[in-house]
């Protein structure tokens, strides 16, 4: 085979390889902005009135997906930031027992997760009944991205020897937190943080458990409008997702990778 | 000579509730001296410098002073030492003009008293030109010097050294050893520093402290721990002296390779020491003692002889000059009976 051919080859799979994964995604956003997805968009035309009316009907999913991904993120830093922290702190049995622990609801499937809290807090009704609900549901579920990807990084830049060699130097527990264990490991933090806030908004299984008709999330909302709404709508939905969380991906991802870069252990 | 008088009494270390890695010691470090705790590896040499730092607590009744003052509970942030670690524990996230000024930041020093003193100890250490590189930009001597300058930068009252050459390379440890030892001495700090080289410990301190499972075996100036040392230990550990092992007999030890006269009288011991250099080679027709050459290592200086069949163990003969037997020559060996080490 000589190696024209072998190129070529290769192209053809590659570009397979992509318009398998690309093309349904494209035909679903076009579908979003054609005003008669059944006459095609050639014959009926472009519209955005579909994304218009998506934003009349969901744009509350949209916030509070992002209000319970912000919270999210804030809950498990303020806790699992200071829990991986003590964990690497004092290794041992006990540690690694709490952080089995802390794991189980990975393993646990998202609709036995819900059933859960839906019999321990279900009768508290203005709790059961706010996004509040979800948000602890979510708190539940990513709590153990953060705290392992924190440990992780703790792990390998020796935080013993540095946060003693601080001590001697005078600095008090706090001081060594702050500007020792938090500066090293941002990478974790951020990485953790990215975890969070993608697996928070794209939640589902647990989400449709907890949620009532005003409490609805976008993947709520979503497979609603998938349900009961007509196509161009729905593909109009896929669209304000994919336009939201594309970035905020991207820049995540950015700031993780600078982040990197600065917390390299020496 | 300035500085502070450290002092341990009573300090012993039990892990665990079995294992004694420091038995019930006492110690006293003047001010401005330079003491190097040396041993092998798990000895208590580490532990106890931990204990000075505030690391580890001693066992109870154990007492840490730093002049008069009892600092056995304060924890190592208010003891007020300088520590060098190991493994430097450099901070990855700061500079090098940020890791040597934070013993100062955290007492709340700023602005251009900080500067100041940063760069008067960076300029102390050679580390001019150096001040806003990151650590991983920096060579293992250059960390070494960042370490140090860290430690020394907010004035403790006692400075303290966990094997401060070991983490470089082979090549390299000579220099800066040297080169430790007159930054040491320029400081005039009381200073305490662990080795497991005797060669470091040599060149660095004033007075060494030999360590053996959990006590103090000498605690003596490095010549006089060379030339008159006190236990089999430190004889063999402290220059590698060589163990002569047989029956006495008025005054002679009779060995495997022939009979030594040892001048001794009184109570005989059952075996003696001799130093490497001390050994010369002669004749085996007129020596009294013979052996066998069985390694010969040429090391430019010095010539070192592996001889068999004088004793139980091989002897280890430093050889100056250039004209050294070879490998399975049999040659004669001459001691002078004033230098051999008995106790």
């Amino acid at each position: 085979m000589s190696r024209r051919s072998a190129f070529v080859i290769q192209f053809s799979v590659t570009l397979l390889a992509c318009a398998f994964l690309l093309v349904p995604a494209i035909l679903s956003i076009l579908a979003g902005v054609t005003v008669n997805y059944f006459q095609g968009i050639v014959a009926s035309g472009v519209t955005l009135k579909w994304v218009g009316q998506v934003w009349e009907l969901y744009s509350d999913t949209i916030w509070r997906s992002m209000g319970i991904a912000f919270g999210c993120l804030i809950i498990t830093a303020i806790i699992g930031i200071p829990a991986a922290y003590g964990l690497n702190r004092f290794p041992g049995r006990i540690s690694r027992i709490v952080e089995e622990f802390v794991s189980l609801p990975l393993s646990i499937p998202g609709l036995a997760l819900a059933l859960a809290l839906l019999q321990l807090y279900g009768t508290i009704k203005g709790f059961r009944l706010s996004s509040w609900f979800i948000l602890v549901g979510h708190v539940l579920y990513t709590m153990p991205f953060m705290i392992r990807s924190v440990l992780a990084v703790f792990s390998t830049i020796d935080l013993q020897s540095l946060e003693e060699g601080a001590a001697s130097l005078g600095a008090s527990s706090w001081q060594r937190f702050k500007d020792i264990a938090l500066p090293n490991a941002w990478p974790g933090i951020l990485a953790g943080a990215l975890t969070v806030v993608t697996l928070s908004i794209g939640e589902f299984n647990l989400t449709w458990m907890l949620h009532t008709p005003l409490t609805k999330t976008l993947p709520v909302g979503l497979a609603d409008s998938y349900a009961s709404m007509r196509l161009e709508i729905a593909s109009a939905y896929t669209l304000v997702f994919f336009v939201m969380i594309v970035p905020l991906l991207a820049a995540m991802l950015w700031a993780s990778n600078k982040a990197q870069s600065i917390g390299k252990p020496s | 000579m300035t500085g502070t008088e450290l002092q341990l009494l009573g300090c012993a270390k039990t892990f665990g509730g079995k294992t004694k890695a420091l038995l019930p010691t006492d110690l006293v470090v003047k001010p401005g001296e330079i003491l190097g705790l040396l041993g092998p590896s798990g000895c208590g040499k580490t532990t106890m410098l931990r204990i000075m730092a505030g690391l580890e607590t001693p066992d109870a009744g154990g007492k840490v002073l730093f002049d008069d003052e009892d600092v056995t509970k304060v924890p190592i942030e208010h003891r007020s030492i300088g520590m060098v670690f190991q493994s430097y524990a450099l901070f990855p996230n700061m500079s090098v003009r940020q890791n040597v000024g934070y013993g100062l930041k955290v007492r709340g020093i700023d602005g251009p008293e900080r500067d100041g003193r940063v760069d008067e100890v960076m300029a102390f250490c050679r580390l001019e030109g150096l001040a806003d590189r990151a650590i991983d930009q920096l060579s293992g001597g250059q960390r070494q010097r960042v370490a140090l300058a860290r430690a020394v930068a907010p004035r403790p009252r006692v400075l303290l050294l966990d094997e401060p050459l070991s983490a470089l390379d082979a090549a390299l440890r000579d220099t800066l050893r040297d080169e430790l030892a007159m930054i040491l001495r320029g400081l005039s700090m009381t200073a305490v520093f662990v080795t497991h080289d005797q060669s470091e410990a040599m060149a660095i301190a004033d007075s060494i402290a030999v360590m053996k499972a959990g006590r103090i075996e000498q605690r003596a100036a490095p010549e006089v721990l060379y030339r008159d040392p006190q236990t089999d230990f430190v004889a063999s550990f402290v220059g590698g002296a060589n163990r002569l092992a047989g029956r006495f007999e008025d005054g002679e030890l009779h060995l495997d390779g022939g009979t030594l006269k040892t001048g001794i009288e009184g109570n005989q011991p059952d075996h003696i020491f001799i130093r490497q250099e001390d050994i010369q080679i002669s004749s085996p027709d007129v020596s009294a003692l013979r052996g066998t050459v069985i390694g010969r290592v040429y090391l430019g200086t010095h010539t070192k002889l592996t001889i068999a069949g004088v004793s139980e163990t091989p002897l280890v003969v430093s050889l100056q000059g250039a004209t050294a037997p070879q490998i399975g020559e049999i040659v004669g060996l001459d001691i002078p009976a004033t230098s051999l080490i008995h106790f």
